[in-house]
């Protein structure tokens, strides 16, 4: 059980570090849209 | 009997966390829904804090904690408007706290039942086929599993069914209820985007907190057993959401806020039958599991295309039936020894009677909340009129708006 707890949380702590974040395209910010605006 | 001053302020002050509970789940359900539907979701939650709050007193408590009536399916009408419910300690169900503290710790978990399923039919009920919607399901449904579950002579109770904080008999029941009503009442005109994600994240953080009564308070004593369910309450609600976090983070390209928020509540939902049974690494175990099932259920729901609107079963259902099993796999008496040891520990049979514990209630949660929703929309009607929905039931039911934003 000890062993089971420790490892997901290691495959977690791993995943964070070797996942890509997705390019943000696509996704409209209204501050950002109304700070070129301005 | 003799009352433990510790064990009645610990129990005072787990009913205040649980009250809170139902509000801060009118926040995280509040935030999900559209700008013009954020009221009537608020009155979801506020509204049945009142209701059940007078329905428990008055015959709730007696139809689900006073002594059963033969058959272990409900107890009787001896404590309406609590009579015979005093200052002395209950030995059958708390034994060192007045038995009016165990009816009020009692009552804040008869209120959030019902509010949980509000989720699955938000933006398009009738406020008027809610209010009966809740005295019903109330009275029909939660009074008589709890009774089965924890109260004397409950024929689950019986059975040796282990649920210590309320997964069956809150999440699972509330959770499967949520599927039905939401096919019956059908789908939403439009479906709309989460108008505030921060005040849904401050509704998870509210429910997280007041979780601790939930589960700790559960102990119904202020020692050690309530100390292990404070903690493993807090790690599997931690591990869910981290658990949620990197799921949707490998399915969407980027871990999501409000993701996070529902992970933890599934975790917490997860732990709620466990809480006063499993050491802590069955409460990781618990809360990875949740983070996973109910992730994957929430992406059944396009496929069902049933419009549980801010997805109650996924979360409640599936969380609280994962739990409800996993309590049949993790639970050892080396953490309670009034509880029983899991299939993990030796014991086969309990995970066979956790089974029975959510069949059971998954079944007649199911039938009653059929019967209950369709009487109600023979009658008066589940729905609002379209053009009520189209305006919003802030304005339409309530005339009132929540935002005066120019």
């Amino acid at each position: 059980m000890e062993l089971i707890a420790l490892a997901s949380f290691a495959i977690l702590v791993a995943a964070w570090v070797i996942l890509p974040l997705r390019s943000p395209a696509g996704i409209e910010h209204p501050a950002v849209e109304l700070e070129e605006a301005a | 009997m003799q009352i433990d001053t510790g064990d009645t302020a610990w129990i005072l002050i787990a009913t205040a966390l649980v009250m809170l509970m139902t509000p801060a789940l009118g926040f995280f359900y509040g935030g999900l829904v559209g700008k013009k539907n954020v009221l009537s979701t608020l009155t979801h939650s506020f509204f049945i804090l009142c209701l059940i709050s007078v329905q428990w007193v008055l015959w709730g408590y007696s139809l689900s904690f006073s002594p059963d009536t033969g058959a272990g399916l409900i107890g009787g009408l001896g404590w309406v408007a609590l009579k015979g419910v005093g200052f002395a300690p209950n030995p059958e169900y708390a034994s060192t706290v007045p038995h009016q503290a165990f009816m009020a710790f009692q009552m804040m978990f008869a209120v959030i039942t019902p509010a949980l399923i509000t989720g699955a039919f938000a933006e398009r009920v009738s406020f008027k086929a809610y209010v009966v919607f809740a005295l019903l399901w109330s009275t029909l449904v939660y009074d008589p599993i709890a009774h089965w579950v924890w109260g004397t002579g409950g024929w689950l109770h019986v059975l040796g069914a282990l649920d210590f904080a309320g997964g069956t008999v809150v999440h699972v029941s509330s959770g499967v209820s949520a599927l039905v009503a939401a096919i019956l009442i059908g789908r939403r005109l439009k479906t709309s985007e989460p108008h505030d994600a921060t005040m849904t994240v401050l509704g998870a953080s509210l429910l997280w907190f007041g979780w601790f009564g939930f589960n700790a308070g559960s102990a119904l004593t202020s020692g050690g057993l309530a100390t292990s369910a404070f903690v493993v309450t807090n790690t599997a609600a931690a591990m869910a959401g981290l658990t949620w976090l990197t799921v949707s983070w490998i399915h969407r390209g980027r871990p999501s806020v409000l993701g996070m928020a529902a992970g933890a509540v599934a975790g917490l939902v997860a732990i709620t039958p466990a809480s006063g049974f499993v050491d802590v690494s069955g409460s990781i175990i618990i809360g990875l599991g949740a983070g996973v099932l109910c992730y994957l259920a929430m992406q059944l729901r396009p496929q069902l295309r049933v419009d549980d609107a801010l997805d109650v079963w996924a979360v409640h259902g599936i969380g609280g039936t994962w739990g409800a099993i996993a309590t049949g796999l993790f639970a050892t008496v080396a953490i309670n020894a009034a509880g029983q040891d899991g299939l993990f520990y030796g014991n086969p049979q309990q995970l066979l009677n956790q089974a029975i514990a959510v069949g059971a209630t998954w079944l007649y949660a199911a039938v009653v909340t059929a019967v209950i929703v369709k009487a109600i929309d023979l009658t008066i009607g589940m729905r609002v009129k379209e053009t009520d929905e189209s305006l919003g039931l802030d304005a339409s039911q309530h005339g009132e708006i929540a935002y005066q934003l120019d």
